[in-house]
């Protein structure tokens, strides 16, 4: 739910980086805030457990300057991965305006990509949200594992899987090196401000 | 020696030590006065509690209940005392046999609840399963492991107990292999069979039968647990050991159906290309960056864990979700309640401001978005010139063949570092494009002739060629109404100049010769119009 203050000329977008678990969510984050620290200027929130498992969600606000007047402020979340924390993941969907749905190119991930998608469209459903008419970006992730022979998925079979009917942009991505990642977020920030431009811009 | 007796002298050695011998002695002296007091109630259930007993001490031996003994002795004195004393009235007999059947019932209380569980054993039981919930590591694990084999050598000559601690062990370990493979709910079970652990292990007050009942229950879950695994586990390994080739139901197929699912076709899809790939020219910032994380930890500008922060004012929309799902873990708060908490420090109404839930649109975002975002994440802005675009499309369609499969579908390469990426600006769309193949671009590019040269539209052999390459267009977009249609006024403007006498056409090429001279531009403008409005269809 984009907030907007006409009288101050405020806008206010939350994007959700969501996935399975181990997907790379919080590592686009991480890389986002390290590459463009000067600009981004505000802090990124984290709680992690021992082992670098998202226990709760990571928070990385920033303003990306004024279009046409309007002073944009963008608001990433990642959710927790783990199974366990749906009722989590859920609190963090509230609100949502765009998502990234960072999916792990690992063929032992494959079921997991496809129940977490799943999942988002049921926890969306949850707040009267639908998927498909929601601004959705694809990014398939660690797509440079296959450079250290790890047994991924191809491209084409990741797109069947998640995109064959959603049918949202997609990138593949190596969030650990920073490929794609940004290509990935501004395509997100694009389209879910292109569905507020009518009426606000 | 009489029966009662001897039983005393039993019971007498028992006390030292509880042996075989003895309790098959003291069984047969239990029969024999069976026999004798056959028709005498009382004295039936004296010698019943005592059978009872005998088989609980033949069972436990030394490790039985510390007042077993007691409780026997007691029961041989009074039995003496109801057999021996013949001025004894009825109700006072009838008193004795009810107090000794109140201490035999306390003693059987005792032994199904003694276990010598203190609350320091629960507490170090309850904060390893609260550490496998928080985090399954090694470990948390190998505490669960250490807390639970020591409660289980601890209690296992108590069933109820014992029983409980076998459940939490297994589930435990299971947890421990599967990790984040277990099913979802193994946590909650475990964590549930826990609490009623819990609550008949601190309720001395609990009957037997109610532990007994509780226990049931969990142990009916443990079954249906346990059935549910066998099956996860054979899908477990299939998925490990398929082929990619192997058909997954694709995420949301349950939601929806769509043919272009059925037949394969994919949506444009952004590549990541090898490093050794990468165009190093002509970029703005190639040079060499450390890794996302590689000074993660040295960096003052990191993260910030807000577990320091917990007490802190709350300030930023953060904090608020913070507190949201700490307040849906809270007994008795139901997540309604934490919703709610959102919604009221977010829906705080304020003037000039208003929330509006998003749809996606499917439209070109203005110009002044691209650029914005481009500058703020230092990319090079793309061209947005529409004939630029669809060079750039046939471009890539062309290149995408020649590569390998995945590129086939629309793919733009990998680069490593995000600034060398040059998004191909005709894939910046919201929504993804149909294909335009190599035919239809061949026709294109010839009607594209055809309409630039003045002479071809006075050729009829030429105009006919053009009203088959519409009908060829019209076959391929006949799912695309308003391609269709624009093909339609193309149709109908080059039927208009087939119709026109040769004169006119003559006429109008001196007219077009006049407006020649004076602009040379004009006749071209009119039929880049109509191309344009064709391109902005693959561009829009």
């Amino acid at each position: 739910m984009a907030l907007i203050n006409v009288k101050t000329k405020e806008v206010q977008i939350k994007i959700v980086y969501y996935g399975p678990g181990r997907g790379g969510k919080t590592t686009n984050l991480e890389y986002i805030n390290e590459k463009y620290r000067d600009q981004i200027k505000t802090e990124m929130v984290s709680l992690k457990t021992q082992d670098d498992r998202t226990l709760f969600f990571d928070f990385l606000p920033f303003d990306v300057g004024q279009i046409k007047g309007f002073d944009i402020t963008i608001q990433l979340y990642t959710v927790p991965g783990q199974v366990k924390y749906n009722a989590t993941r859920r609190l963090v969907l509230r609100g949502v305006d765009g998502i990234v749905f960072v999916a792990d190119v690992q063929r032992e991930q494959r079921k997991k990509n496809i129940e977490s998608l799943n999942q988002l469209y049921e926890n969306l459903e949850t707040y009267n949200l639908d998927l498909f008419k929601m601004p959705v970006v694809m990014q398939y992730n660690k797509i440079d594992l296959k450079q250290s022979d790890i047994p991924i998925l191809s491209s084409k079979t990741m797109q069947k899987d998640l995109n064959g009917i959603l049918r949202a942009p997609a990138f593949e991505a190596s969030a650990l090196k920073g490929g794609n990642v940004i290509p990935t977020l501004k395509k997100t920030i694009s389209m879910t401000l292109a569905s507020i431009q009518d009426q606000l811009f | 020696m009489n029966s009662l007796t001897e039983l005393k002298k039993i019971v007498e050695s028992l006390n030292e030590n509880i042996t075989n011998e003895d309790i098959l002695a003291f069984q047969k002296q239990i029969s024999q006065l069976g026999q004798r007091y056959e028709g005498n109630p009382n004295v039936t259930t004296f010698l019943k509690m005592m059978r009872s007993l005998s088989k609980y001490l033949a069972f436990r031996k030394n490790n039985a209940h510390a007042d077993s003994i007691p409780a026997l002795n007691s029961i041989v004195e009074q039995l003496e005392k109801i057999t021996n004393d013949s001025d004894l009235k009825e109700d006072d007999a009838n008193q004795i046999l009810a107090d000794e059947i109140e201490k035999y019932k306390i003693l059987k209380n005792k032994i199904a609840s003694k276990p010598s569980i203190t609350d320091s054993d629960i507490n170090d039981l309850k904060a390893v399963i609260l550490a496998i919930d928080w985090e399954i590591s090694d470990t948390t694990l190998q505490n669960f492991e250490t807390v639970t084999t020591n409660l289980l050598q601890q209690l296992k000559n108590y069933k109820i107990h014992y029983t409980f601690l076998k459940i939490i062990h297994s589930i435990g370990r299971y947890i421990g292999r599967k990790k984040a493979n277990a099913p979802t709910d193994s946590i909650s079970i475990l964590r549930s069979v826990f609490e009623n652990f819990e609550q008949i292990a601190t309720a001395p007050d609990m009957t037997f039968k109610e532990k007994k009942q509780i226990l049931g229950t969990d142990i009916n879950r443990f079954y249906e647990f346990k059935q549910k695994i066998p099956r996860q586990k054979k899908v477990a390994h299939v998925t490990s050991d398929t082929s990619e080739d192997e058909s997954f139901s694709p995420a949301l197929s349950h939601i929806k159906k769509t043919s272009a699912a059925a037949t394969g076709d994919v949506v444009p899809l952004t590549t990541l290309s090898e490093p050794e790939d990468f165009p190093s020219g002509g970029k703005t910032d190639s040079d060499t960056m450390a890794p996302a994380l590689a000074d993660k930890k040295s960096s003052s500008t990191g993260p910030r864990d807000i577990m320091d922060d917990l007490f802190s004012v709350k300030e930023s929309p953060a904090d608020e979700l913070l507190d949201a799902i700490h307040l849906q873990d809270v007994p008795g708060q139901s997540q309604g309640q934490a919703l709610n908490m959102l919604n009221q420090t977010r829906g705080i109404p304020s003037d000039g401001v208003k929330n509006l839930t998003l749809q996606r649109q499917d439209n070109e975002p203005i110009p002044e978005i691209g650029n914005r975002l481009d500058e703020f994440f230092n990319l090079e802005a793309p061209e947005e010139s529409p004939v630029n675009v669809n060079a750039r499309d046939a471009q890539s369609t062309e290149i995408d063949s020649a590569e390998d499969d995945s590129q086939a579908n629309g793919i733009v390469p990998f680069q490593p570092e995000d600034e060398s990426f040059e998004e191909s600006p005709g894939k910046d769309d919201s929504d993804p494009l149909p294909q335009v193949s190599d035919v239809d671009i061949d026709i294109l590019n010839r009607l594209k002739t055809f309409f630039e040269t003045s002479e071809s539209l006075q050729d009829r052999s030429s105009l006919l060629s053009i009203n088959q390459d519409i009908s060829l267009l019209e076959k391929s977009w006949e799912n695309d109404p308003e391609k269709i249609c624009l093909l339609q006024i193309i149709s109908s403007l080059t039927n208009l100049l087939k119709n026109r006498p040769e004169t006119a056409l003559q006429e109008n090429k001196s007219t077009t010769n006049e407006a020649d001279k004076d602009s040379p531009d004009a006749p071209q403008e009119k039929t880049v119009g109509v191309l344009g409005k064709i391109k902005g269809i693959f561009t829009s």
